[in-house]
C-alpha cells in the first residue's frame, strides 16, 4: 500500500485525539507502518484540533501529514479549517449531523450523520468510534478487522462494549452512506 | 578503565508496540535498568514522567516528584553516587534550571541521564510546540570546560533504542548523558519493535582503587557506591584521586580537568554515530538531525525526482558530533545546507568541522520541520528556482 495520509480533525472533546491514536493502533495491527501526531495544547479544548495518521507498507519518512488524501470532519469549524486541504481526487468524509459541506472540486464528499447515531446509542462521546469506523470502511485505508482489534485494545474497561456497538454503527451508517 | 557489559532480557515482552516517542523513551530507561527517577513535570516531557511512575512502581524503582529542576538533578546526582541507574526528563525551562548540577555531575563523574524534549523558547516560549534551541546548551550551559554526551533520535523507535544507549554511555564515560529530542518525536506514535534482549552497560569498580583518577589511558577511573564500604569524598572543588580538595594547587587542576575533557575528546570518534543516505553521487549535502532530518529525508527523495543531486548526512550524536564521518560525506559535495527548528546552531558546529560556507535552512515558527522548507531553502539558495 503506498503511503496514505488522513486528517482527523474536530473540536476538543469529541475524542479526535483517541481516534488518531486508534487508527494508527490499528495501522500497526494490519501490519502497516504508521506515524500518527496530533495539536496539543490549551487551544486545543473546544475549538479546532486534529490528529493526522499516515499509513504506509513502505517505511515512512516523513511522519506528519502534508496533503490528506482523506479528511475526516466532525465539526463545522474543522471542516471549514481542513476540508479544502485534501488532495485533488481525495475524500472528505464529514459529520452530517453537524457540518453544513461546501463545494470542493474535484474531491469525494460523503456525510455519515455520526453524532446523531451516537446520541441514538446513548453515549454522545462514541460519535469519534462511528465516524472513524464509517470512513475507513468507505476508503478501506486500513483492515476493520484490525480496527476492531485496536478498538478493543485502547478502550478502557467500562467504555469497551459502546465503542464496540459505536463500531458496527459505524459500519452501518457507511453502508447506507455509500447506498 | 573498562565498563562491563551485561545482557538481559527486554522488560517488554518482545513484539511491535504503538507508543509515544515520550513513552519509548520512558521504556528505553526501563530497559536500560533505570532504578531511579526524580523530575518536576513540564510540557512536553510530563508522558515520560507519568509512564515512569507507573513503570518504576512495577519494577520496584524509585521515584520522587521533586520541588523544581534543581532538586531534580541533585537527587539524581545523589542517587548515582548511591549506585543507581538515575535518569531525569525536562524541557527548555526546567533544563535551564539544571545546569548548576549539571557542571557538579561532570565534576564529580555521576553518571546520569537526562532526557530533554525541547520545546519552543527562549525562556518559557510554547509550551506544546517544537523547537530545537538547546543544542549548545547541553554542551556548554554550565559553566568553564567539562564534556558531555548527546544523542538526538529522529523516531520514535530512536527514543526507544537512543535512551538505552545514553544509560549505557553514561556509565562506561562516567558522564552526564543527553537524550535531546524534541516536540515533534517525544508527542509522535510510532512503531516500535522491542528485541529480545537489552545490553545494560555498567560503570567500572575496582574495590579500594582512586575514584578520581586512573593511569588507565581511557580516563574514566572505577566508580564505587556510598555504602560499599569505602570512604568517599564527593566534591564540586578541584579534587585529587581521592576525592580531597585541591583549590590552590594547579597541577591537580589541571590533571583532574584535562581528564575530565580529555576522556570524552579523545573518545569522541568512538562515541560519535552517523548515518547517510543518497550521498554516493551527492552534488548538495544536507546536515539534519532530531524531527527534521525525518523532513530532510522527504526533502531529499523529492529533489531527486526533479534532478537535484541531494543527500543527507544525520549525527545521531551531537555531542560528539561525528566530524570525521561529516567530513567524508560533505568532501565532493558542492554546497552544505544546515536545516534547524531553531535560528542556526548545529550549522555553526558544522562550518567550524568543514572550514567552509555552510548555509543554514531555518524554520522557528514553532511547527515541526516541514520538507517543503528544505526543498525551498535548497532552491533559493542554491540558485535553482523551479
Amino acid at each position: 500500500m503506498p503511503r496514505r495520509e488522513i486528517l482527523i480533525c474536530g473540536f476538543g472533546g469529541q475524542g479526535v485525539i483517541f481516534a488518531g491514536e486508534l487508527l494508527g493502533r490499528a495501522g500497526i495491527r494490519a501490519g502497516l507502518e504508521t506515524g500518527q501526531s496530533a495539536s496539543y495544547g490549551s487551544e486545543a479544548r473546544g475549538s479546532a484540533c486534529h490528529a493526522g495518521v499516515v499509513l504506509s507498507s513502505e517505511p515512512i519518512g516523513y511522519p506528519k501529514v502534508r496533503r490528506p488524501d482523506v479528511v475526516i470532519a466532525m465539526s463545522q469549524a474543522a471542516y471549514d479549517r481542513f476540508a479544502s486541504t485534501v488532495k485533488p481526487g481525495g475524500r472528505v468524509i464529514f459529520d452530517s449531523h453537524l457540518v453544513k459541506r461546501g463545494e470542493i472540486d474535484d474531491v469525494e464528499q460523503i456525510g455519515v450523520p455520526a453524532a446523531s447515531l451516537a446520541t441514538r446509542l446513548g453515549r454522545k462521546g462514541v460519535a469519534n468510534v462511528v465516524m472513524l469506523t464509517a470512513a475507513m470502511e468507505i476508503t478501506g485505508d486500513v483492515s476493520m478487522d484490525a480496527l476492531r482489534e485496536a478498538l478493543g485494545e485502547q478502550s478502557p474497561e467500562k467504555y469497551r462494549e459502546m465503542n464496540l456497538k459505536a463500531f458496527d454503527e459505524g459500519m452501518a451508517a457507511a453502508k447506507a452512506a455509500l447506498e | 578503565m573498562k565498563h562491563t557489559v551485561e545482557t538481559v532480557p527486554a522488560p517488554l515482552p518482545p513484539d511491535d508496540y504503538f507508543m509515544m516517542g515520550d513513552e519509548a523513551s520512558a521504556e528505553g530507561a526501563i530497559a536500560a535498568g533505570c532504578n531511579f527517577f526524580a523530575g518536576y513535570p513540564i510540557t512536553p516531557s510530563s508522558e515520560l514522567m507519568v509512564r515512569m511512575v507507573h513503570r518504576l512502581k512495577e519494577t520496584n524503582g524509585s521515584f520522587i516528584q521533586m520541588e523544581d529542576e534543581i532538586g531534580s538533578i541533585s537527587a539524581l546526582i545523589g542517587a548515582s553516587w548511591a549506585g543507581a541507574r538515575p535518569m531525569t526528563t525536562t524541557s527548555g525551562p526546567g533544563l535551564s534550571l539544571m545546569m548548576e548540577g549539571i557542571g557538579y555531575a561532570a565534576m564529580t563523574e555521576a553518571p546520569l541521564v537526562v532526557v530533554d524534549i525541547q520545546r519552543a523558547g527562549p525562556s518559557t516560549g510554547q509550551a506544546t510546540r517544537p523547537g530545537s534551541g538547546d543544542i549548545f546548551q547541553v554542551r556548554f550551559g554550565s559553566h568553564s570546560d567539562y564534556e558531555i554526551i548527546a544523542l538526538s533520535p529522529w523516531s520514535v523507535q530512536e527514543a526507544y533504542d537512543l535512551t538505552i544507549d545514553a544509560f549505557n554511555l553514561a556509565e562506561a564515560y562516567r558522564v552526564p548523558t543527553f537524550v535531546l529530542a524534541d516536540e515533534s518525536i517525544g508527542h509522535l506514535r510510532e512503531k516500535v519493535t522491542i528485541g529480545e534482549t537489552v545490553e545494560r552497560w555498567h560503570r567500572p569498580t575496582a574495590p579500594g582503587m582512586p575514584p578520581f583518577d586512573t593511569d588507565d589511558e581511557n580516563g574514566v577511573p572505577p566508580m564505587p557506591a556510598f555504602g560499599q564500604g569505602e570512604r568517599l569524598l564527593v566534591t564540586g572543588s578541584t579534587h585529587d584521586a581521592r576525592g580531597f580538595r585541591k583549590t590552590q594547587d594547579s597541577a591537580a587542576h589541571q590533571r583532574l580537568v584535562g581528564r575530565l575533557v580529555g576522556k570524552i575528546r579523545n573518545a569522541a570518534e568512538k562515541i560519535a554515530r552517523y548515518e547517510t543516505y543518497s550521498l554516493e553521487d551527492a552534488e548538495i549535502l544536507v546536515v539534519a538531525y532530531g524531527f527534521s532530518a525525518r523532513a530532510a529525508l522527504e526533502a531529499i527523495s523529492e529533489l531527486r525526482r526533479d534532478g537535484v543531486k541531494a543527500g543527507l548526512f544525520r549525527p545521531l550524536t551531537l555531542w560528539p558530533f561525528p566530524e570525521a564521518g561529516l567530513k567524508l560525506a560533505a568532501k565532493s559535495v558542492e554546497r552544505v545546507f544546515v536545516p534547524e527548528m531553531n535560528w542556526g546552531q548545529v550549522v555553526r558546529e558544522v562550518e567550524r568541522i568543514l572550514h567552509r560556507d555552510v548555509v543554514p535552512i531555518t524554520q522557528v515558527d514553532g511547527e515541526g520541520m516541514r520538507p517543503q522548507s528544505i526543498i525551498d531553502g535548497v532552491r533559493g539558495r542554491a540558485g535553482m528556482n523551479s
